[in-house]
């Protein structure tokens, strides 16, 4: 693809233009019982191009190399007529080059077939294992002079198990996402044991009555309310629109807590630069409970946080690692302040209504907590929770925080995420449930 | 470079999808985005010594590079032809860009409201044409124009949107823009509500269920059993509700053959609340030792997979007079597939006592299994086009906190 000739055609047509060039090399590979269900590798590539022109951006995407489709896909888009007031400020005029290397497994499919030994245990009758990674290449060049070229490697390994008895099925599922090493790393004993003894045991379980109760979200939990009630409701581009019920909370206390955004940390939602070539920072969204700052792009900021899925999206306001901060509770601790609650663990999944300040997301699964202790086990509930008053009804936070890698799918577009925090204890949540 | 590839001597396959897609963005009827993708991708997929191989490229020029892939990205097979196709062409409303008024649409979706912040407005219009060459000659060719139309209007304490696709324009503008305004009217004040009661879910939320209820006749995963329904087909499960694919149909999905070139048909899957059968690709069929129903659907990443085209829904007919109607809810992405597990958030909705709306709701959790809760299902007599279905308005029984 020639970027040079692509830009000096651009150069006498757009305001502003930037173009992102992107090369992914993909692997992956999945057993289903011990029985290869996929193998695949590929190389996707493509272009994008976006042009402001008369307050109007213009984007264009392709797989092509042709420059006579090009060449008129950009005279098409820059003729369709129509007068906008949009601006970007601050465009990234930095030169760099960025490379993060990998130390990935050598033979992944014996691995799978390692883990798929593992997690037969008990009624597990169906296991579902795959293992992907993906090493994307990404160069960016501007109007203003930017020229950044990344290479960025990422890996995870899924599991899916269900568990089958007297026609009843319980299924389970994780994912294990890491930037540099080898995903099969992170995944211990300790983990495969309590996803297995949890899907049997769930056979006999039953659901939560709904109502409001006291409880202590695991870690993984505590880093989807940071991204879902949080992160979502602080992008620049629901705050500009007022599409965020926190638009005019800045400087206001929404809790004891402090939330953080950081590319700069090594987590699965780690970059150097943004996908608009300004450099990722950390960013105190919340600290010490004062709401201080939003995630940004140039479009609805000074950037740093503008990320695509590929080349076929143009970048907006994005998250990238965003945790709650550690505090000083002990375990015990947070479990002696609960006389009757429940104790959620694991992520199936959430999602927010960032204007009416509403969010719900789901656990794989929970404990009964009588009397300062665990009791018995429940399937999956959901925690259905307003941002204003979930962040004062906080009143606990764990001393260890940890960070999981997700896929956030903001306006459809998925990106890589970290997301985590240690375990908070929330008094009167609203939990969904069956009579 | 297509031709020579063709002659190989295994068989092969050439599946080239080209699609053009414009959308417009406006942000309070001003032009904002104007995004175009172009795209041709070629997918390969071969059969050789007992094994599946697929590939894929962006240029013809690869297509070697494709090819020698699609040798290595291989999985084990026990067929050693691909389906027959008999050679044909199926099209769907093509209608040209240039004859539509994309600015025009934008203005006739306008909501006029006090107190309006924003209104959003995407119009998109794809155009794709698909074509598989095989090489003992054979050759089918698909066209299709799909437009969409979607709108949001964030206002002080709410933000609502609402969007359909489909082949008419103008019914989808009257759609979009009469939605949005009933949905405005029916949240202005807020009310608090928990306890037991009838939902009625609204057309897209009906559809997302309906959604979830398909993928318990993916014939691997019942194969496998590893789905709710694997043990349940031929029985009694649901209510009096029919489910049926139908292919032909002018509904957004349409299509004449599925990705192994195999002609689609019409299909009760639910007849009277018993589940028929389970539907498979060519080689999920092959694999299980059944036949293709012409649900052959795969995305790059894979080298087979099963998917259904348009659906029509139909049932016991009932007036809902007190309840909950769910506009939008949270969740149903996070829904456990394999159990029918769902824990749901309905995220805005609408309070009706005696048939009158009493006022907004929003927060309200809904949990419980997909066959409990289609055990007694009910439908309102308000059938509509949403996107690829055809359906009325589900009512459930539920208990909201």
């Amino acid at each position: 693809m020639d970027l040079d000739k692509i830009a000096s055609y651009l150069d006498k047509r757009a305001d502003y233009w930037d173009i992102f060039y992107e090369e992914t090399e993909t692997f992956s590979i999945a057993l289903r019982n011990l029985k290869l269900e996929k193998y695949q590798k590929h190389v996707d590539k493509g272009i994008g191009i976006r042009m402001l022109v008369n307050g109007v951006i213009r984007y264009l995407s392709t797989e092509t190399n042709e420059w006579s489709v090009i060449k008129n896909g950009i005279d098409r888009l820059i003729n369709i007529s129509g007068r906008g007031s949009c601006k970007l400020s601050e465009p990234s005029s930095i030169k760099d080059k960025y490379e993060l290397s990998a130390k990935f497994p050598e033979n992944p499919k014996e691995e799978l077939k390692t883990l798929t030994e593992q997690l037969q245990r008990g009624k597990i009758k169906h296991i579902y294992v795959s293992y992907q990674y993906e090493k994307r290449r990404s160069v960016f060049i501007n109007s203003e002079g930017a020229e950044i070229a990344q290479i960025i490697p990422r890996n995870g390994v899924f599991y899916e198990i269900t568990a089958r008895e007297n026609g009843k099925l319980e299924s389970l599922y994780r994912s294990i996402r890491s930037l540099e090493e080898s995903a099969f790393k992170r995944l211990n004993e300790d983990i495969i044991n309590k996803d297995t003894n949890a899907v049997n045991t769930l056979l006999k379980a039953g659901y939560v009555r709904p109502g409001r109760y006291d409880i202590i979200i695991d870690e993984q939990l505590a880093g989807v309310l940071a991204h879902e009630a949080y992160g979502h409701a602080l992008e620049a581009d629901h705050i500009y629109y007022k599409q965020s019920i926190l638009w005019n909370k800045f400087g206001e206390k929404l809790g004891e807590f402090t939330l953080v955004d950081s590319p700069e940390t090594k987590g699965f939602g780690h970059y150097k630069y943004d996908d608009e070539g300004k450099p990722g920072k950390t960013r105190f969204l919340i600290k010490d409970g004062i709401l201080q700052e939003k995630i940004e792009d140039i479009r609805f900021g000074k950037g740093g946080s503008g990320r695509r899925e590929s080349y076929e999206y143009v970048p907006i306001p994005r998250m990238s690692n965003t945790y709650f901060s550690e505090g000083n509770w002990k375990d015990d601790e947070l479990f002696s302040e609960i006389k009757h609650g429940y104790f959620l663990i694991g992520v199936s999944g959430g999602q927010v209504d960032t204007t009416g300040g509403t969010f719900q997301f789901d656990c794989k699964y929970c404990y009964e907590i009588k009397n300062r202790e665990l009791g018995n086990i429940y399937k999956g509930t959901v925690f259905v929770g307003d941002i204003l008053s979930t962040g004062k009804n906080i009143v606990g936070i764990g001393d260890k925080v940890v960070l999981e890698g997700g896929i956030c799918g903001k306006q459809s577009q998925g990106v890589p995420v970290g997301d985590g925090g240690p375990k908070l204890l929330i008094k009167n949540a609203k939990l969904g449930g069956v009579e | 470079m297509i031709e020579t590839l063709l002659k190989v001597n295994h068989p092969l396959r050439i599946h080239i999808l080209e699609s053009k897609t414009l959308t417009y963005k406006f942000k309070n009827q001003k032009l904002d985005i104007i995004e175009e993708n172009l795209s041709r991708v070629y997918y390969i997929r071969s059969i050789k010594e007992g094994k599946l191989g697929s590939a894929y490229c962006y240029c013809e020029e690869d297509i070697p590079k494709a090819y020698s892939c699609s040798l290595k990205n291989t999985v084990p097979f026990n067929a050693k032809e691909f389906p027959e196709m008999k050679s044909r062409k199926s099209e769907f409303y093509r209608k040209e860009l240039k004859d539509l008024p994309i600015n025009e649409l934008g203005e006739q979706l306008t909501i006029e409201t006090k107190d309006i912040i924003l209104q959003e407005t995407e119009i998109t219009y794809r155009e794709t044409n698909y074509k598989i060459l095989d090489n003992t000659g054979e050759e089918l060719v698909s066209e299709k124009n799909v437009i969409g139309v979607r709108s949001s209007v964030t206002l002080p304490n709410r933000e609502i949107w609402y969007g359909n696709s489909g082949y008419d324009t103008d019914f989808l503008i009257d759609d979009v823009k009469g939605t949005l305004e009933e949905r405005i009217q029916n949240t202005e004040k807020f009310t608090q509500f928990s306890g037991t009661c009838d939902v009625l879910l609204s057309h897209e939320q009906s559809s997302n269920l309906i959604n979830i209820i398909l993928e318990g006749f993916i014939g691997k995963e019942v194969e496998e059993k590893n789905t709710w329904a694997w043990d349940k087909f031929g029985s009694q499960l649901f209510s009096e509700i029919f489910i049926k694919e139908v292919p032909e149909a002018p509904l957004s999905a349409a299509a004449g053959f599925d990705d192994d070139g195999i002609k689609t048909y019409e299909k009760t899957l639910v007849d009277k609340g018993i589940l028929t059968a389970p539907v498979y690709d060519y080689y999920s069929a092959k694999k299980y030792g059944k036949s293709s129903t012409g649900n052959g659907f795969f995305v790059p990443e894979n080298s087979h997979g099963i998917g259904f085209t348009n659906i029509e829904v139909n049932g016991k007919e009932t007036e809902f007079e007190n309840g909950i109607i769910a506009y939008d809810i949270l969740g149903f992405h996070t829904c456990n597939k394999i159990t029918g597990d769902l824990k749901l958030v309905i995220s805005l909705g609408a309070l009706v006592k005696n048939g009158e709306v009493i006022g907004g709701v929003r927060n309200l959790g809904l949990s419980g299994n997909l066959v409990q809760f289609m055990k007694n299902v009910r439908v309102t007599k308000n059938k509509k086009t949403y996107e690829r279905y055809y359906l009325p308005e589900l009512i459930l029984r539920a208990t909201i906190v």
